[in-house]
């Protein structure tokens, strides 16, 4: 690959437990930070009504 | 009308912009805020203090998260998340087992735990539910902390459908097209989501708040890829977007596990590691389940101590993931490509063919 990209970085990251656990709290945490709390008030609503379902 | 609705979309993305900043940066100084957002100093002003209404962020003393060397000047107040505005709760499936962790809105985790759930046999109709029992035991024993729960997400070994809320494929279960999401929704009333392990480990990385370009390569029971774009999972239509196992590497090449011929997946995953070693016969159909740990470990140490079939299967390996990463790197430019799962404990073998 050096040849193609003088830059490109190839790290090998073994499969763990916790990195999945954090990518998954990570991906939830933006959903919400993009879905729910950018509404504000309105999105605070809908959160509620979620909780009710 | 239009210019209430305008100002409410600004409103809105100037709110997201705020939260991911403070989510990928850590706490902030307004006036620093500012500079990281391209934010004025009247936005910030107004938006945090909305926030701070809102119950979503809070004010912290600099003096309270930053060790005294750090410190510059008078003391600071920073924003930060509030981490009681909401919890999330984090669910690995794998192979007979199931994880759980519970997080606040800052990241940190509250609770964790773990027990055995019978997947391989599990009944595909049942197993959602099974699930959502998994996780009230486990909401049931946890601390509680302020903030409720608001999101669930679940990761799984193999390939997820997201938008179907269910588990295609994957080498933990006999049933395919299992239904999660939607029992699990059901049963607790709260927002779930779906995902596969490469995606999730792609979510995880550091490099997002760069906006960089980069690339998780999965490699075990199948090859797949986390695919991140100018800093974003991309997760496509159903999640599967990124099916770089599957891509072509060789036109009416070895049979691979989705049914077509001479993907990369079929040169790379451990089953077609496994069959090139064994057989000139490239059409052996794939295992149902994946290959036991066992039976890698073996191959790798008959590769590591010479035995020339053995080595020609990891350099194929080698050959069909580069050949695919150098299509990636020639299409997208990225500057990072990650390489995870189980198929690394192999990687010296693999890595001198990538190119
Ligand atoms: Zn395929």
């Amino acid at each position: 690959m050096a040849e193609l990209r003088q830059n490109l970085v190839i790290d090998t990251v073994p499969i763990d437990t916790d990195m999945i656990i954090k990518g998954s709290i990570d991906s939830a945490l933006r959903e919400l930070d993009r879905e729910v709390f950018s509404g504000g008030p309105v999105g605070k609503e809908a959160f509620a009504l979620q909780q009710a379902v | 009308m239009r210019e209430k609705a305008d100002s409410e979309l600004v409103r809105r993305q100037n709110r997201r912009i705020v939260l991911e900043t403070l989510r990928g940066q850590g706490p902030q100084a307004r006036i620093g805020l500012g500079r990281s957002t391209g934010l004025s100093p009247a936005s910030i002003t107004s938006i945090s203090s909305q926030l701070i209404d809102d119950g979503i962020i809070v004010e912290r003393h600099d003096a309270e998260i930053l060790p005294e060397p750090n410190r510059r000047g008078r003391p600071q107040t920073l924003l930060d998340l509030d981490p009681g505005a909401a919890q999330v709760l984090a669910v690995k499936i794998s192979i007979d087992g199931i994880e759980l962790a519970l997080a606040d809105y800052r990241g940190t985790i509250l609770h964790r735990g773990s027990s055995r759930l019978a997947t391989y046999d599990a009944d595909a109709a049942a197993f959602g539910g099974r699930v959502a029992d998994e996780i009230s035991g486990f909401l049931a024993e946890a601390p509680s902390p302020r903030g409720r729960l608001a999101r669930i997400a679940i990761a799984i070994q193999g390939v997820a459908d997201s938008r179907a809320g269910t588990i295609m494929w994957s080498p933990a279960f006999r049933a395919r097209n299992i239904p999660v999401v939607e029992p699990v929704q059901k049963a607790l009333g709260i927002a779930c989501s779906i995902s596969n392990d490469a995606n999730m480990i792609a979510e995880g990385l550091d490099q997002r708040s760069r906006g960089e370009t980069s690339a998780v390569v999965f490699m075990g029971y199948g090859v797949g890829m986390g695919l991140i774009l100018d800093g974003k999972v991309y997760h496509g239509p159903t999640g599967a977007a990124a099916e770089f196992g599957h891509m072509n590497h060789l036109p009416g090449g070895a049979l691979c596990r989705c049914g077509r011929r001479g993907c990369v997946e079929a040169y790379a995953a451990d089953y077609g590691i496994l069959r090139s070693a064994g057989t000139d016969d490239d059409s052996t159909p794939p295992p149902l389940s994946g290959v036991p740990v066992e039976t890698m470990r073996k191959l790798e140490s008959q590769a590591r101590a010479g035995e020339p079939r053995a080595m020609e299967a990891y350099r194929k390996a080698g050959q069909a993931v580069g050949y695919g990463l150098a299509r990636l790197v020639a299409l997208l430019n990225p500057t990072r490509i990650v390489l995870s799962g189980p198929g690394t404990h192999a990687i010296e073998l693999i890595r001198p063919h990538l190119m």
